[in-house]
């Protein structure tokens, strides 16, 4: 890249119109929406008898044709699946019942708050939920499974209950060749010689959710149109003749290509109403069409604003969760995951003026969404990573990085084919995947390894509950040497994956039952040539993916009882067991001890590291024994997202050190908080040592910064530095959490959870928190130090 | 030859180019009231306690062979009996006490320096930093003679207060000198530093005149010198020894008064960081006396 491009890139300022609709959008409240549900309920009741696909393409299309829709008057791109912004939408499809127990409280619940109308409620209950009951996905579900999830619930909490499956990246270039009258013509071509009565269906589908689609476009270039003759706006008048075109024939500019994009985002959410369904590496795919109207003149300014439009867009739409899982996911992720940069199939840069401009754009609006991901390698250019760098130190932990010579490689050891991998995007948060053409179920489940350990030195029991929940294979007191209780662990690891596997087998089969979804298809490959609907399996690739949850527990718990009661002998069994069955309540020494006399995951000491990195190998090995329910493997992934709280509040003490029902380790890969004292590198350096090349379906770094560090050109260029190190040592991603003032108060507040943040300056080195009040509060009020 | 050490930072940001990891040696013969690492300027170990975190549970006293501990509220140490070898350290549940300083050897020591690698890439490395490393220096040149032997960057921190004989030895395997000039007037060092400034300044020629790379440091020190004269002085100086000398002024850092407090001791410097402002003021006077190269953050 010219940097004299770059330069003209990362002067240009937010447009105005971007300053307003976002005002408009952040300021408007946000309301659970049964609009779609009434449609949907009654496309089903006149559909009855009719193959699920047909039911599902009919029910979509009615909703396509007639959901109120809206425009902003300064909006240049278009389209929602509410009248209004940030709705969330009741889905009785996949889950009624639990709309019906929590619908009053989505006012008041403590994440993701919605407000509600009471006439909503009302006919919810009345025309809605009866129609539902026991038909959806949640019920059927539960009476399917309940009581072998439940079993397992404390150890293994199984996903995509009462929600359809997303972390899915569609094949956007290929919408966008087609766009969806020429998926219609392509459905069209197969039902001219297609017999099988299974692969028809699903082609009708098909055909049925593009007629859907093209209307709803069409629909929009209707509204633009008339409100352009009613203000004469041009933009509206822009927007008419994008939408008119879009909804018969593919895009040619950047304006169009942009907002066909978006539409098949909206539309795959009305059909799927899914956690993620991601737009992958978006530099690449639209820089033709930015290509063609640099080339007509388009500005960069008028190029950014576009970008930006749509960055706004991809905040207008959140996801209602229900109360438990709105928890383990707070914040209503909606993963409108965005790639940028990385290599081309065949290793060169793919970096281009695109990848600056969604820098650009994330710097100016600093919103959650879109999820930008930077993909970096070992021959990154410098001025990318600089940018990125910079964008980071505005604090709103984007751009996350991750690692191409991590991901690739992990991703090619799971049977992904060596372009499919150099090609791969992000889902959802932090999920790999390839692009177009994979379904790759990445929220399988999420196997929390600590309270397996947990069952594994009280012989089975429960110690929040006393009951017996795992099989009796000894206890602490019994096992005559740590080896022995490793071998314990493991069988307490087989015997709850065996029936993970079990459960998340008869879900995927519920999916495939009740939720085909043809739109999706029609952009996974191979689902057209096939004639196969993705929950059948027709994506070229097939993964489920099951989340190792917490490795530096597992790792500072064990390196606790092999240091302290199996090697120095300084605790004994008996004891231990005693202070966690009570909590430490008489046991503070005990609790210290573990705490400070037993080196600690996350600070560059290789044994212990290496335990954590033994369990996780183990459990990903273990998962290399199972079929999915789509005939493909199981892959292991390493994070939580917001899931380390409810998931240590199943956990009783633990030898760690850490109380009972106090969260675990943040993240996925972190150390847990507080504990890694050596700094930034020495964490690293741990972390390393982890097995990512079997890590295939991500993992998260979460690391904290003070802002300061990131104030000069000196300070950007060595966290550049810092990037290139992670990259070199193969760590698949991280992502940076720039300290603002109120998590600084929380410092003071807390500081036990925060004792390893240093202030750095020449020659000296302090911890934030153990320095005297006042001159937390210099720091706070970033007067001085560059600091990290 | 062994040394006594008593902090390594990783990820040091400001210890020289790139990314570095800082070895500190422990022991200085120079008493700048405003020191930022009072732990550093005893040669000897010392042992630290840290009463916010003691459970006073008394394992520290009754495992004390020499008993030098005793227990009434807090833990007292009676500095005359302890040893420092460090029982109390070992057995102590909850961190409370510890050994400020320990022997390493050479090889060890560039260990320690060497686990960053990863990070230095091509422009970081490795620092040693005090104290004083020019009182162990014959340990210091062995250490970064490993280091350089591994292709990593090497660089000190130092005062130069030390015999000609250490900086010979260092020159050959040291990458980048940082030095600090801090006072010019002869009489104020001495009054305020303890020493003169005559062997400082004669080794700073050497430095320069023997080809050394050098970055030539004053830290800002309110009351003490950041006066424009002081400033101005040690400009003109260095610029008639080196016309194309870096020279950086580093703003003065109050975080030190943490450890002043954890050592019962009164830290003598008030005030904080001088302003952007105060700065430029100074970096004006530098351009005024032909300084080629201010180094700025």
């Amino acid at each position: 890249m010219e940097m004299e491009l770059i330069r003209s890139i990362t002067n240009l300022s937010c447009p105005e119109r971007i300053r307003v609709l976002k005002e408009d959008m952040v300021s408007e409240p946000r309301y659970a929406t049964i609009e779609q549900a009434r449609i949907v309920t009654r496309s089903y009741q006149a559909s009855e008898g009719k193959p699920r696909c047909i039911q599902r393409a009919l029910a979509l299309k009615a909703a396509l044709e007639e959901i109120e829709i809206r425009i902003d008057p300064e909006e240049r791109i278009v389209g929602n699946r509410t009248a209004g912004v940030r709705g969330g939408v009741v889905f009785p499809e996949t889950g009624a019942s639990w709309v019906d127990r929590e619908f009053e409280t989505l006012p008041t619940r403590p994440q993701d708050k919605f407000q509600v109308r009471q006439e909503d409620i009302d006919e919810f209950r009345r025309d809605i939920l009866p129609y539902w009951k026991g038909r959806s996905l949640e019920d059927q579900v539960r009476q399917a499974v309940g009581p072998q999830v439940d079993a397992i619930g404390k150890v293994v909490k199984i996903n995509q209950k009462d929600h359809s499956q997303g972390h899915i990246c569609p094949n956007t270039k290929k919408w966008l060749a087609l766009g969806p009258h020429g998926i219609w013509e392509q459905a069209q071509e197969h039902l001219k010689t297609v017999v099988d009565e299974k692969q028809r269906n699903f082609y009708k589908s098909v055909a049925l959710s593009m007629e859907g689609a093209c209307h709803f476009i069409r629909r929009y270039a209707d509204l633009a149109r008339s409100m352009y003759e009613e203000t004469g706006k041009e933009n509206l008048k822009e927007v008419a003749e994008v939408c008119a075109k879009l909804a018969k024939e593919p895009p040619e500019t950047y304006h169009e290509a942009v907002q066909a994009s978006w539409f098949l985002y909206v539309i795959l959410q009305m059909e799927g109403n899914a956690s993620s369904f991601s737009p992958g590496r978006m530099d690449q795919y639209l820089y033709p069409y930015y290509e063609n109207s640099r080339k007509a003149g388009m500005t960069l300014a008028d190029a950014l604003e576009l970008t930006e439009c749509l960055w706004l867009k991809f905040n207008q739409l959140v996801y209602l969760r229900n109360s438990n899982s709105a928890r383990y996911f707070a914040g209503f992720p909606i993963g409108f995951n965005v790639a940028l940069g990385g290599q081309t199939e065949d290793g060169q840069d793919a970096s281009n003026d695109l990848s600056y401009l969604f820098l650009q754009a994330q710097a100016h609006l600093l919103l959650p969404q879109p999820n930008l991901s930077l993909r970096m390698y070992k021959d990154s250019p410098q001025e990318l990573l600089e940018l990125a760098s910079r964008v980071i130190g505005l604090g709103s932990g984007m751009p996350q990085v991750f690692n191409d010579e991590a991901v690739v490689p992990a991703l090619e050891s799971h049977g992904v084919s060596h372009a499919d991998a150099m090609n791969y995007a992000i889902v959802g948060c932090v999920e790999l995947t390839t692009h177009g053409n994979a379904l790759a179920w990445s929220d399988a489940a999420m196997f929390n390894l600590l309270k397996a350990l947990e069952l594994t030195l009280h012989h089975g029991v429960d110690q929040l509950t006393g009951e017996k929940t795992g099989p009796d294979l000894g206890g602490l007191d019994t096992y005559a040497t740590f080896e022995e209780l490793e071998a314990a662990f493991a069988k307490q690891i087989d015997y709850f994956s065996d029936r993970m596997v079990e459960c998340v087998t008869a879900v995927e089969g519920m999916h495939e039952q009740l939720l085909p979804t043809p739109f999706l298809s029609a952009v996974i490959d191979d689902c057209m040539s096939l004639g196969k609907d993705v929950t059948q399996g027709g994506a070229h690739y097939n993964f489920a993916g099951v989340q190792a949850i917490q490795v530096a527990n597992v790792a500072d718990s064990l390196a606790a009882i092999k240091q302290l009661v199996y090697d120095e002998k300084r605790i004994p069994a008996g004891k231990l067991l005693h202070a966690l069955k009570t909590d430490f309540a008489d046991d503070a020494v005990i609790r210290t001890m573990l705490l400070n006399k037993a080196p600690k995951y996350g600070n560059d000491i290789a044994w212990v590291d290496d335990l954590g990195a033994k369990w996780v190998n183990y459990f990903a090995d273990r998962l290399k024994q199972y079929r999915n329910g789509r005939g493909g493997i199981y892959q292991m992934g390493l994070y939580t997202v917001s899931a380390h709280v409810p998931m240590g509040q199943n956990v009783a003490a633990s030898a760690d050190g850490r109380r009972s029902k106090d969260p675990l380790a943040d993240g996925g890969v972190s150390a847990m908080y507080g504990r890694d004292t050596n700094g930034p590198t020495a964490l690293l350096q741990s972390v390393a040592k982890l097995p990512f090349v079997k890590a295939s379906n991500g993992t998260l770094l979460n690391m904290k910064f003070l802002p300061q560090f990131f104030q000069t050109d000196m300070g950007i260029h060595k966290f550049v530095n810092l990037l290139r190190a992670v990259c070199r040592l193969g760590i698949s991603h991280i992502q940076f959490n720039v300290l603002n003032e109120t998590d600084l108060r929380a410092a003071q507040k807390e500081p036990e959870k925060y004792r390893g943040l240093t202030v750095r300056v020449a020659g000296y080195t302090a911890y934030f928190t153990e320095l005297a009040p006042d001159l937390q509060e210099e720091i706070i009020a970033r007067k001085t130090y560059e600091s990290a | 030859m062994n040394g006594t050490i008593f902090e390594v930072k990783r990820f040091a940001v400001h210890d020289g180019e790139g990314l570095r990891t800082t070895l500190f040696l422990k022991g200085c013969p120079l008493r700048c009231p405003w020191c930022q690492n009072p732990e550093g300027i005893d040669p000897a170990p010392a042992l630290w306690y840290n009463p916010t975190v003691c459970l006073g549970c008394g394992g520290c006293a009754a495992a004390c062979p020499n008993r030098a501990l005793t227990l009434g509220g807090r833990i007292h140490v009676d500095r005359k009996t302890c040893t420092r070898c460090g029982t109390c350290v070992d057995r102590c549940p909850a961190g409370a006490l510890s050994l400020c300083g320990r022997e390493v050897s050479p090889r060890a020591a560039a260990d320690l320096l060497l686990r960053d690698r990863a990070f230095f890439g091509t422009d970081g490395g490795v620092t040693l930093s005090g104290g004083e490393v020019l009182l162990q220096w014959e340990f210091a040149a062995e250490v970064l003679a490993l280091c350089r032997e591994e292709g990593v960057h090497t660089a000190i921190e130092t005062s130069m207060q030390g015999p000609r004989a250490a900086l010979e030895t260092l020159l050959p395997v040291t990458d980048q000198f940082l030095v600090d000039i801090k006072l010019l007037d002869a009489e104020e060092h001495r009054r305020l530093l303890g020493v003169d400034n005559r062997l400082i300044l004669d080794n700073y020629r050497f430095l320069c005149e023997n080809g050394a790379n050098v970055l030539t440091r004053t830290p800002l020190i309110p009351g003490y010198t950041d006066s424009e004269n002081n400033i101005r002085s040690i400009a003109r100086f260095i610029r008639l020894v080196n016309p194309e000398a870096r020279y950086e002024l580093l703003n003065f850092n109050p975080l030190c008064r943490s450890k002043y407090s954890a050592l019962e001791q009164d830290y003598p410097v008030t005030g904080g960081a001088l302003s952007p402002q105060e700065l430029e003021r100074f970096y004006t006077i530098l351009a005024q006396e032909g300084i080629a190269h201010i180094i700025k953050e």
